[in-house]
């Protein structure tokens, strides 16, 4: 026998038994062709839908944020709670505005971030997280002033409306806004190709989502339906309940008929009206890649509950997302010349994709 | 104490001596038709200057031979000459070689050869011994000179890889190169492992040891490295498993290359021999199946010899560098999406550099003047990507380093403040490099990531109803929480004289040493109370030895007596019970006597009883004196801090042996053996102001007992083997020095009493206390002359070893203890490895064909296994749903969308037990609970 055929018989032998331990298979966690082609399938999707923020309104807007109840002449009714005269003074010199004549909004540094996370059944879900910074414009032509001077340091005041002087200004003044908005999309792969397969809904907080305002619920109504879209979701619940955080499958988004009048109804929540401040509730419908079909704003605080109703009729079919804001009607404060506005900018946007059959 | 120091030197100094790296041949000359001995005939060494001349006895000594195999003739203008081939000379024995010429009467040039036999029994040694020689390991299935100590009988490795010989901990072995130690002093373990191509023989001494080898309580590896021949050589191997496509389990990304050459330099009284190795591995330690965890090392030796004019002595030098590198697989980091940098790797990094004159005084006696230097860096932690990608472009280089974390910033800052004086000032600069430099890494506490967590299962996420059992997350985002830069350097002086006679030989000798050691530690990075620890000391420590041998007919009698002397050069608390105190005082000097005795009775030729006795000593690894000896430390609370008094550890060795050699060709060896330790290093708790803390101090005990069998059978008809079994009871109150600290003061008090577990009160099975091991190493070794031409030159070699299991304490699944102790054992398993060779000759270079493969039958070998099921991949801990609460929406911090079977973005407590128990599976099935797989390589050869 050869050498060499001697070599082949020992192969042979080893190669009779198993080879050697075989390593487990690796859960799977995605691939580098794999998050190419969901990142490619990103860009392909309705850019609204992803958009981090409505506040892309560089021009100040003067009627949206115009109410009559919200004159100045009623502003200094002291029983009027949008008028709060126990603020604490704590500068030398204290000049407070509250209701600019010109109100706007602009982002000017977006930072969007794409989390891809591969679930070991072959899926990715997909967090499309953008936060954000901007300002709050205010034009004011009417300042309220008060100047007085601390006893000792630290010390407070309660601020007299008596001892308000008005004086008539032309003055611009920005405050700081900053935020972050998050929302889930979920896909599949199915023979071998990437698909999307499930929303959640678009949840956006300025500036953090403790200090925002909370919306509770938001109640979708048409004549014969009645659909409740709440924070949180509850599957366990009979029936389930709804939420913003939720999975939707793209086919059972909530979902109503073209033509016909829908009420949306938000509500943020038994006694909120006692413990936070009055809001302005803003609605907007996106219908594809055009932004906005309507807006409506309206006094949030009804009975207790602050809420507010829109109606609205849909004429074409498609996903739509709609987009509800509660802002905090405060944000039209200035307080001061010299220090960073004591009211910021305190808001949560929901942003609720419907089909529309 | 200093007149002690000086009395000590006075009395050793006139005999001093140097030994452990030759041996002696030792003969008688007859005539082969008269049986009367020949007078005058010249008996020399070939390729050496090494050789004697028969008396009128027709004896004949050859003294001072280096370790190795040599050809040896005994020439005669009267009689034939006759060469004797492959005469094995080992270190510190003397090898017996006899000659009967026949008588002529022509003038003969060439000698007559034969194949000189290496002895079964070797009659003049006293205790166990196994000397392997560079062409014995050749042709087994082993790859290091690791691999060759682990195949010993007595000889255990625990699942991390460490050897425990006779039942000691892995640091009571100390491993000398050509004489001189090359432990590590702070952690005592060997500081590096010589590539085999350095290698001409390995000593395993485990049953005692003359008294010039000290600082060792359970075995003496003995290296002795090679030496030029008197002719050019070289070798060149290459042996890869990367044959098998980059996918196949089979491939582990081995590449291994090894060269030497050697020879004659200018002159022929100058040698010289440079050997190295070149190692890469994906996979460097397979553990059940293939996993990540690549390495590169490579290592280079070289020796110089000079021999002196007129024969008078002879000069050499030797240098061994080496760097090793490599990340460790941990099942809980293979997710990590960066893994090969922010998980931990190593780099080991070490010099060592000897010079060494010997002068023959007279024709027996030399005098041995010696010089060393050991230096052994040792960086643990996370390494940053983009340095590296810097430093090494796009592909690295064999030479290029690991970059650590931050690794400049701070070892720049650590050598500004060693300039510092004021040693506050000093600590503070280190304390900043340590904490303020590492503190804004991304550690990996407490943030688990999202991404790259298969199963979903989010470390924050614990239920008060699974307290106790930890989460199954796996680390996929940060650092690995530690970085740690060790530094050992020793220099070392030493004087031997070293006599021999006929019957007697004498030695005795003096070494000190100097040391500089030094640790740059910080395991919790993140934190601003981090354990973290710096040290930098210069010990001084010194040894001098006297022993004698004495070989009279139906006698051999080795004993002597061991001096040694440490000064720590450091100072300890004078309050231990108030940290608060700063009052130190010097930490004492310690010396030691150690006296042993050998000896054994040849009953014939080829039999002997031998027995041993021996007192050992041992400095402990000296990290565990210096440990965490700055107050500001100390302070932190939860230490473990060392004692600069802490006094070496004792051996009481007995051992009685009988050795037979039935024929030339075989052989039997009977051996049992007796050991206490005392003053084992271990922890305990020291309640102290303000913070009670915990000492290393001398408290633990040890007892080993066990038998050796051995069946011999030497190389001849073209077949070896050796089948040896070992039964040992390895018991003691601690196996390692930390057991204390980590089982009873820092382990989970029980919630009834709120105490701690107590410490055990009786001494109980050691962790590694294996009780069987049985080995058969069978070879086939068909050389040039085999009457099967087509298996001339051909070699193959198996080697079949059982390993009994290594104990455990059994829990119930609610962690408390099940029986004693260590009173439960792992199932133990069988292993064959294989190694077949053939060589094909063109003209003066050899072409060698390589074939291995390590378990062979592939066998499942569990290592280490879980308490509370006895098995390695399950602990057997029951789940249900109803443990799990769930509720996780898609926003919330610990939802994760692998949990979330049917991705609604709600994941019930159904859903979470099942991603749960899909993550608990695979960390629990950890594949460094086993032993290797299969492996198959390939290799080719080529020497001249």
């Amino acid at each position: 026998m050869s050498t060499m055929r001697l070599f082949g018989v020992l192969l042979v032998a080893i190669f009779l038994f198993q080879c050697t331990e075989e390593p487990p298979e690796e859960p799977y966690q995605g691939t580098a062709e794999d998050s190419a082609a969901i990142r490619s399938l990103i860009g392909e999707i309705d850019t609204v839908w992803l958009s981090a923020t409505i506040f892309d309104e560089e021009k100040k807007e003067s009627d949206t944020l115009t109410f009559g109840a919200f004159d100045w002449d009623t502003v200094v009714n002291v029983n009027d709670p949008l008028w709060k005269p126990d603020k604490e003074a704590i500068t030398e010199s204290v000049r407070i505005k509250v209701h600019p004549k010109k109100f706007g909004r602009k982002v000017v540094d977006c930072t969007p971030e794409t989390t891809l996370v591969f679930g070991i059944d072959t899926t990715c879900t997909v967090y499309l997280d953008y936060s954000f910074e901007g300002y709050v414009l205010l034009e004011i032509d009417e300042l309220c002033s008060l100047f007085y001077r601390r006893d000792t340091a630290g010390d407070t005041f309660l601020v007299d409306l008596d001892t308000f002087v008005f004086v008539t200004v032309t003055e611009d003044f920005d405050k700081k806004l900053r935020g972050s908005s998050r929302q889930a999309i979920h896909f599949d792969k199915k023979d071998g190709v990437w698909q999307l397969e499930r929303m959640s809904g678009i949840t956006e907080y300025t500036p953090v989502i403790d200090s925002a305002l909370p919306i509770s619920k938001l109640i979708i109504k048409t004549a014969l339906t009645s659909d409740t879209i709440y924070e949180r979701q509850d599957p366990t619940l009979t029936p389930p309940r709804l939420g913003m955080n939720q999975l939707f499958l793209l086919d059972s988004l909530v979902t109503v008929s073209v033509d016909e009048e829908v009420t949306f109804e938000f509500i943020t929540g038994i006694g909120m009206a006692l413990s936070i401040d009055p809001l302005f509730w803003r609605i907007y419908i996106h219908l594809g890649t055009e932004r906005i079909l309507d807006t409506a704003i309206t006094k949030g605080y009804i009975e207790g509950n602050l809420s507010a109703t829109f109606k609205h009729t849909f004429t074409d079919t498609g996903i739509k997302v709609l987009t509800f804001e509660a802002l905090d009607a405060n944000v039209g404060y200035y307080v001061g010349l010299a220090q960073e506005p004591n009211y910021g900018h305190f808001s949560t946007i929901w942003r609720v994709p419907i089909r529309v059959k | 104490m200093r007149s002690l120091v000086k009395i000590a030197i006075i009395l050793t100094f006139p005999v001093l001596l140097y030994g452990g790296e030759t041996g002696r041949i030792v003969g008688k000359v007859t005539d082969q038709s008269t049986g009367q001995p020949v007078e005058d005939v010249d008996v020399y060494i070939e390729g050496t200057e090494l050789g004697a001349v028969t008396g009128s006895d027709g004896g004949y000594v050859i003294n001072f031979v280096p370790a190795g195999t040599y050809d040896v003739t005994a020439a005669h203008i009267l009689y034939e000459p006759v060469k004797q081939i492959g005469v094995v000379v080992l270190a510190d024995q003397t090898t017996y070689l006899d000659y009967k010429l026949k008588p002529t009467v022509y003038t003969i040039d060439k000698p007559i050869e034969s194949i000189a036999v290496k002895p079964i029994v070797i009659i003049s040694s006293g205790a166990t011994e196994r000397h392997i020689t560079a062409k014995e390991f050749d042709q087994m299935p082993i790859q290091t000179v690791t691999e060759i100590i682990e195949l010993q009988s007595g000889v255990v490795s625990d699942a991390s890889g460490y050897q425990h010989v006779r039942g000691g901990r892995p640091d009571e072995v100390v491993h000398f190169v050509d004489g001189m130690s090359v432990r590590d002093p702070l952690t005592g373990h060997e500081a590096f492992t010589l590539n085999k191509g350095a290698v001409e023989e390995v000593s395993i001494l485990s049953g005692g040891f003359d008294p010039e080898y000290g600082e060792a309580l359970s075995g003496v590896i003995n290296i002795v490295t090679k030496e030029g021949g008197a002719k050019h050589s070289g070798l060149f191997r290459y042996t890869t498993d990367a044959v098998f496509p980059k996918e196949n389990p089979l491939n582990f990304g081995h590449n291994f290359f090894e060269a030497s050459i050697g020879g004659p330099a200018v002159t022929k009284k100058v040698r010289y021999i440079l050997s190295g190795e070149l190692r890469f591995d994906d996979d460097f330690n397979p553990r059940h199946f293939r996993t990540y965890q690549p390495q590169d090392e490579y290592k280079l030796h070289g020796r110089l010899t000079f021999r002196l004019p007129r024969k008078i002595g002879k000069f050499s030098v030797s240098g061994f560098t080496t760097r090793r590198q490599h990340l460790r697989f941990r099942n809980t980091w293979k997710y990590h999406p960066d893994l090969e940098h922010c998980s931990r790797s190593y780099r080991m990094k070490d010099y060592f550099a000897q010079g060494k004159l010997g002068l023959k005084i007279t024709q027996n006696t030399i005098l041995s003047l010696k010089g060393g230097y050991l230096q052994h860096n040792y960086q643990t932690g996370p390494r940053d990507g983009t340095k590296e990608a810097e430093l090494w472009g796009e592909r690295k280089d064999f030479w290029e380093d690991y970059y650590f974390i931050a690794e400049d910033e701070i070892y720049n800052t650590i050598a500004e403040a060693e300039k510092i004086d004021d040693p506050d000032e000093r600590i503070a600069m280190i304390k900043g490099a340590l904490i303020d430099t590492l503190v804004n890494y991304p550690w990996i506490h407490p943030d688990y990531g999202i991404v790259h967590n298969p199963y979903g299962v989010m470390a924050t996420f614990t239920y008060p109803s699974l307290r106790g059992y930890a989460n199954p997350a796996f680390m996929t985002s940060g650092y690995y929480r530690l970085w740690w830069h060790m530094y050992s350097e020793k220099r070392e002086a030493s004087v031997d004289l070293h006599t021999m006679g006929k019957v007697h030989e004498f030695k005795t000798g003096l070494k000190v040493r100097y040391y500089h050691l030094g640790s740059w530690y910080n395991s919790l990075p993140w934190s601003s109370t981090p354990f973290w620890d710096y040290y930098n000391y210069k010990p001084v420590d010194l040894a001098a030895y006297i022993q004698g041998r004495l070989d009279f007919e139906g006698l051999f009698l080795r004993g002597g007596m061991r001096f040694d002397y440490f000064n720590p050069k450091a100072q300890k608390r004078k309050h231990p019970e108030n940290l608060l105190s700063e009052e130190w005082v010097d930490a004492k000097v310690k010396y030691k006597f150690s006296p042993r005795l050998a000896f054994s009775f040849p009953i014939t030729e080829r039999s002997k009883i031998r027995f041993n006795y021996g007192q050992f000593f041992q400095t402990p690894p000296m990290r565990m004196i210096y440990l965490c000896q700055i107050s500001e430390v100390a302070l932190r609370g939860n230490q473990i801090i060392g004692d600069p008094d802490l006094s070496a550890k004792k051996t009481t060795i007995y051992e009685v042996g009988y050795e037979n050699a039935f024929t030339e060709d075989f052989g039997l060896n009977l051996t049992a053996f007796f050991k206490d330790v005392y003053d084992m290093e271990g922890t305990r708790e020291v309640f102290a102001l303000p913070v009670s803390y915990t000492i290393i101090t001398n408290v633990e005990y040890g007892n080993i007992r066990g038998f050796e069998v051995a069946l011999i059978k030497r190389l001849s008809n073209y077949w070896r083997s050796r089948i040896s079994y070992a039964l040992q009871f390895a018991r003691g109150t601690a196996s390692d020095a930390w057991e204390g600290y980590y089982n009873y003061v820092n382990a989970a008090p029980d919630p009834i009493t709120g105490q701690h577990p107590p410490f055990p009160k009786i001494d109980y099975p050691l962790d590694f206390d294996q009780r069987h091991t049985f080995h058969f190493d069978f070879g086939l070794v068909f050389d040039e002359k085999f009457p099967l031409v087509a298996l001339r030159d051909f070699n193959a070699n198996w080697i079949a070893s059982f390993q009994s299991g290594m104990p455990y304490t059994k829990i119930d699944m609610r962690g408390n203890p099940l029986g004693d102790k260590n009173s439960s054992y792992k199932p133990g398993f069988w292993n064959v490895d294989m190694r077949v060779s053939k060589s094909i000759k063109f003209g003066l270079p050899r072409l060698t064909l390589i074939f291995q493969v390590y378990n062979l039958f592939n066998t499942e070998q569990w290592l280490d296994v879980y308490p509370s099921s006895g098995e390695p991949d399950w602990d057997g801990k029951e789940f249900t749903p109803g443990m799990f609460i769930g509720k996780l929406t898609v926003f919330d911090r610990d939802y994760h969308p692998s949990a979330d079977a049917d991705h609604d973005g709600y994941i019930t407590n159904v859903e979470y037990f099942e991603a749960y128990m899909r993550a608990r599976k695979d960390i629990l099935d950890d594949p460094a609970n086993y032993g290797p797989p299969r492996i198959i390589r390939f290799g080719v050869e080529l020497s001249f």
